[in-house]
């Protein structure tokens, strides 16, 4: 019983334990009351549903629940075991948080705070059974509560005839249901769970995708569609942001808060990160990358692309263009048009007819640059993604500093990255970008040019944190 | 338990994924204190069948019995007496071996640690090693020492030498497999599902060659031995056509003919000789010849 807990929090503890390092560490380095809020958002991403979603989806990684499933034990206990270690580990970051907010901010305790620890707690592994794997299941678990919100609000809007709701994760009344169905249908589906070969998630999206090109197109375009379709799940993580933020468009069009009236449906934008258009610029390029590289690790494929008679130079730069593309048209265009109209409605502001700044498409090369350098180094899409995360947030602390924050202008409402002025955006962004991606080719190469025994690790992480931190200090 | 108790029982086992029928109505039993073959090839349905008698998958149709439980309904019953090596070993990358075989030895009641000492010298595993930087081969070692620690009554072996080297491949079979079987003969069973046949020549005691999610052939590997044979004929001219019913395949070089035959009898001899050869041999064929000879030939009735 004591190796399975140890192992079971051993399993989930290095997320929960950098977030709240970092929940302490970063607070006193940021300007405002408000960029402390929304840091809290990536401490729940890390700290809480990431280790809910690895409670199973780890296992699914490892190729480990065969070997679980073995045991003589019974299924109903395993899941027991489980849960016990998440809800230990959930009850850390959850006081933990209590406490930071306590210290930076002077608030008493945050009820919303304990329904978020409620919903990864049922969410994560009722998502990651269901997905099979810890990546999307972060992704899933973070977004299956806007399910029973945007039920609950029409349930509302037939009662009273209005939008006006103002509705936070604080109001307990869909969430409650929610948790408790989750939990239920989770603890369900591992009784019953079948392992049978179920193609992985990969193949389903890459059904529609699969092109029956002519021999005659070479390896380039194979190396294209290959790509593509291990990006496949990535791309349904737009059309689902353009429901939701479409939904919340017409929604606004139809009936604009007036004044005094609180933001109503649309304010579930602000409370569900994933809805969130702005996230869009560099969480879905730092997605992609993440997935480039060690996608292809994790099913195992790495050696034998590798020993294909196509040069890895080639194999890099497939890679690296159908990455860019993506996160250029998804993440900079897509996202920060999205933004830009939701701040819009929101604040009615008339910032929307001016031109996207040259920002937001740096931002999310920049991003897929994190992204593909995690990637590079990871043996999962999983971790690459919280690598990629970490680099993207590197830079934010010095530029987020109050000194930063008095040349910030008005714009784009991004996350987390301030409007960064015009000036200056080649060095500080283009630097560490090429940067990245340097380093990211040398571990991709099969024989790298920098040696690990030598201090090339050492090296790439002292030249990146430089650069990195330099960006967030330019600005 | 009595010796002759089945172990396994398999009854017209049906398992689909979608439309594919990977088990089609198989059949077999396994007697307890036996090393039982599921011989076939890839896509056979070794690998279904094993899965639901560990109830990772249950059957569509048909049953499955262990020890006589039911593994959907009695799991841990079930489990607590056997154990299983699949065919990709997966452990927690960050585990050490020693911790890996503390977590497993976690789940059992009994962990024989001379066993498991034994076995990690005669593999020569590093107990302080990271199970991450560990080769395929040694994680398969590794999956063979927590599958024989606990001293199960059986174990399920699925490709279990697929990642071994061959001098590790023989020593696993004839030293762990063969010292793990005479441990408590007559108790300890072994059902391996494999297409490395050869490995395994002389512990089988029966098998269950599996075509297309059906049993082809089911035999004593002794009777097998008996019944499938490789007659070598030498004629003083151009050999004659040889119709005999037994016969399942034929191969011929100028004078000489070379049969295989899956139901060898004094009568066929006879048969044979009557044809005038000038000179004749009858050879024994090898458990992966006799696969061979019914998965893959082309009149292989049996």
């Amino acid at each position: 019983m004591r190796a399975r807990l140890v192992k079971e929090i051993r399993q989930l503890a290095p997320w929960p334990a950098a977030g709240i390092l970092l929940l302490f560490a970063v607070p006193p380095f940021l300007g405002t009351e408000r960029l402390i809020v929304e840091f809290y958002l990536a401490y729940l991403m890390l700290a809480v549903f990431a280790p809910a979603a690895r409670l199973f989806g780890a296992e699914f990684d490892h190729g480990t629940l065969e070997r679980l499933l073995s045991q003589p034990i019974s299924r109903l206990r395993i899941w027991r075991e489980k849960l016990c270690a998440l809800a230990v580990v959930l009850a850390l970051a959850f006081f933990a948080l209590q406490l930071a907010r306590r210290l930076f901010l002077g608030s008493g305790p945050s009820a919303s705070d304990l329904v978020v620890c409620l919903a990864a707690f049922s969410g994560g592994p009722l998502v990651s059974l269901y997905l099979r794997e810890s990546f999307l299941a972060l992704w899933g678990s973070m977004s299956l509560p806007a399910v029973p919100i945007w039920g609950w609000l029409f349930l509302v809007y037939l009662a009273r005839g209005d939008f006006h709701v103002g509705f936070f994760w604080v109001h307990m009344a869909p969430m409650i249901p929610y948790i408790a169905i989750a939990y239920v249908v989770a603890r369900r589906r591992f009784l019953t769970l079948e392992l049978d070969q179920v193609p992985t998630r990969r193949l389903g999206v890459s059904g529609w995708l699969r092109v029956k090109s002519p021999s005659s197109f070479g390896p380039t375009a194979r190396l294209f569609l290959k790509e593509i379709q291990i990006q496949g799940a990535n791309l349904l993580v737009l059309p689902a942001f353009l429901v939701v933020c479409g939904v919340a468009y017409g929604l606004a069009l139809a009936e604009p808060p007036g004044p005094g009236q609180p933001g109503g449906w649309l304010s579930i934008l602000g409370a569900l990160p994933p809805m969130r258009a702005g996230l869009l610029i560099f969480l879905f390029p730092l997605l992609v990358g993440a997935t480039a590289v060690a996608a292809e690790r994790q099913m195992g494929l790495a050696g034998w692309h590798s020993s294909l008679p196509v040069s890895r130079a080639r194999q890099w730069w497939v890679k690296v263009l159908v990455v860019m593309s993506l996160a250029v048209a998804g993440g900079g265009a897509l996202g920060g048009y999205l933004d830009r109209l939701l701040f819009t409605l929101l604040e009615a502001r008339g910032v929307a007819s001016t031109p996207l700044p040259a920002t937001v498409i740096w931002l999310s090369i920049f991003s897929a640059a994190a992204g593909m350098y995690a990637s590079s180094r990871a043996r999962e899409p999983f971790r690459a993604l919280m690598g990629g995360v970490a680099l993207f947030l590197l830079p934010l602390v010095p530029a987020t500093s109050p000194a930063a924050l008095q040349i910030r202008g008005a714009g784009l409402r991004s996350f987390f990255f301030p409007e960064l002025p015009e000036a200056g955006l080649y060095l500080g962004i283009t630097l560490p970008t090429l940067a990245l991606l340097a380093f990211a080719f040398q571990n991709f190469r099969p024989e790298p040019w920098l040696w690990e025994k030598s201090g090339g690790r050492a090296l790439q992480w002292v030249v990146l944190g430089g650069l990195l931190l330099a960006t967030g200090f330019w600005y | 338990m009595a010796e002759q108790e089945n172990a396994v029982e398999v009854r017209d086992l049906v398992r689909s994924y979608g439309k594919t029928d990977a088990v089609d109505g198989l059949s077999f039993r396994v007697r307890a204190g036996r090393c039982y073959g599921l011989f076939g090839r890839n896509g056979a349905g070794k690998t279904t069948t094993l899965k639901c008698l560990l109830n990772h998958l249950r059957p569509r149709k048909g049953s499955v019995r262990l020890f006589g439980m039911d593994p959907a309904r009695e799991e841990v019953a079930v489990k607590a007496r056997l154990s299983y090596v699949p065919e990709s070993v997966a452990f927690y990358p960050w585990m050490t071996v020693r911790e890996t075989l503390d977590y497993t030895a976690s789940f059992r009641g009994h962990w024989n640690r001379e066993v498991e000492s034994d076995l990690l010298k005669r593999f020569d595993l590093d107990a302080t090693r990271k199970v991450d930087a560990l080769s395929k081969g040694m994680k398969a070692q590794l999956a063979l020492v927590c599958a024989v620690a606990p001293e199960p009554e059986l174990l399920l072996l699925d490709e279990p030498t697929s990642g071994l080297d061959p001098v590790v491949r023989r020593d696993f079979v004839r030293a762990v497999i063969g010292a793990y079987l005479s441990g408590a003969p007559g108790r300890r069973t072994v059902l391996v599902s494999t297409h490395l046949i050869s490995e395994f020549e002389g512990l089988i005691d029966e098998f269950t060659v599996v075509e297309r999610g059906r049993d082809r052939l089911t035999l004593e590997a002794e009777r097998a031995r008996e019944r499938f044979k490789r007659i070598r004929l030498r004629f003083p001219g151009a050999p004659p056509a040889i119709p005999e019913p037994e016969v399942s395949r034929v191969n011929g070089a100028g004078r000489e003919v070379e049969l295989t035959t899956f139901d060898f009898s004094e009568d066929l001899r006879a048969r044979l000789e009557k044809l005038g050869p000038e000179w004749m041999e009858v050879e024994n064929l090898s458990l992966e010849e006799i696969f061979i000879a019914v998965a893959g030939g082309e009149k292989n009735r049996a």
